[in-house]
């Protein structure tokens, strides 16, 4: 694994620019797609999200801060990517983005690509009632295990901000599920 | 609130677990590379048709259209609906008369029109017995082609049925006539 800080020296350079990318990707394409498809939830969108988020890395280098993380910046990119992305989609069936977010959950069940059980589906359903920031939060936090400040410096929110957020989500959460399993 | 999180924390673990529940297709995550790569190079494409327009084209795009649709346009004549309607109404009225009259003179002309169908067999056979009809005047009307040989049913009976036949009649004066 390439040292971040000399991957972004190879980024910036024009000679070394492809074979750096390619490393790139190598390195955060997991992270980055299952980031962003816990927002998207199909896996076809969550390919195209993935796509423009390394390509608009790509074309941005050069404008990347090296004060912060390039994990963090990449991240907050595929967020924002993801995001604008559903927001599109809804209003494309001139749905309000909570309504359009329930209706992915609902689709779960026939996704070829999801392997989940019925608790799982409730789950997923149960993150899709959350406000925006708190889905993004929950998934972070107990899916993907970021530090409260990693996830401060993607979604550039204050650690104390994040964590009333967090504990919302989850007591939401707790709350969805004993109502809605056996 | 600490405690508090912790314990509903447990809670969805103990019932859902933390396991990623979404799936990808087989391959996928290999071929992310070359498939960005590829849309990267695709993006590298010029932009631009190499088309181009003469200046201010679309500047004045509206003012000439707009030009040539009023050029043509005529003052429009308000009818209303109601002098539109007494104005068809002789009209009408006059259509129906003559649409009345065709019908009756067409199906009257119909009904006096002479076929042989329209003949019944009585009609025919009386005609023939009453006129003064000759086998010479039926021989000028009839075709030599109708008196061939193969136009008679006789050319289709089988030469079993032919047997058959000769063995059930009395066939004396047949024996007569060849001697």
């Amino acid at each position: 694994m390439v040292a971040e800080i000399t991957l972004v020296a190879q980024l910036k350079n024009k000679q070394t620019k492809e074979i750096a990318f390619r490393e790139l990707i190598k390195q955060y394409k997991e992270r980055l797609y299952w980031h962003i498809r816990k927002i998207v939830v199909s896996h076809d969108d969550a390919d195209d999200v993935l796509q423009n988020t390394f390509i608009k890395i790509f074309n941005n280098i050069d404008k990347f801060n090296e004060q912060s993380k390039l994990f963090s910046w990449m991240y907050r990119i595929a967020t924002n990517e993801s995001i604008t992305f559903i927001n599109k989609r809804a209003k494309e069936r001139n749905l309000d983005i909570s309504d359009y977010q329930q209706h992915l959950a609902s689709t779960l069940e026939s996704d070829d690509f999801f392997t989940g059980d019925e608790i799982q589906v409730i789950l997923q359903k149960a993150i899709a009632t959350l406000p925006q920031k708190q889905q993004l939060v929950f998934n972070m936090k107990y899916f993907d295990e970021l530090k409260y400040e990693e996830i401060s410096e993607i979604l550039e929110t204050s650690v104390g901000g994040l964590k009333a957020s967090y504990f919302h989500a989850v007591k939401k959460i707790e709350h969805y599920i004993k109502n809605n399993s056996h | 609130m600490n405690k508090e999180l912790k314990n509903s924390e447990n809670y969805i673990i103990s019932k859902v677990g933390k396991n990623n529940p979404f799936s990808v297709p087989k391959g996928y995550l290999n071929n992310v590379e070359s498939n960005i790569f590829s849309k990267i190079n695709e993006d590298s494409l010029p932009v631009s048709s190499g088309f181009d327009t003469p200046a201010n084209y679309f500047k004045e795009l509206e003012d000439s259209i707009l030009e040539k649709v009023s050029s043509t346009k005529k003052e429009t004549k308000v009818i209303s609906l109601k002098d539109r309607i007494l104005k068809v109404v002789p009209f009408a009225a006059a259509a129906s008369i003559i649409l009345f009259i065709g019908l009756n003179t067409f199906v009257f002309n119909q009904n006096n029109e002479i076929s042989i169908d329209n003949l019944t067999e009585s009609d025919i056979e009386y005609w023939l017995n009453n006129s003064d009809i000759n086998d010479s005047d039926i021989a000028l009307v009839l075709d030599d082609d109708i008196l061939e040989e193969n136009g008679f049913s006789l050319t289709n009976l089988k030469d079993e049925n032919i047997e058959e036949y000769i063995n059930s009649i009395d066939n004396s004066s047949l024996l007569n006539e060849i001697n």
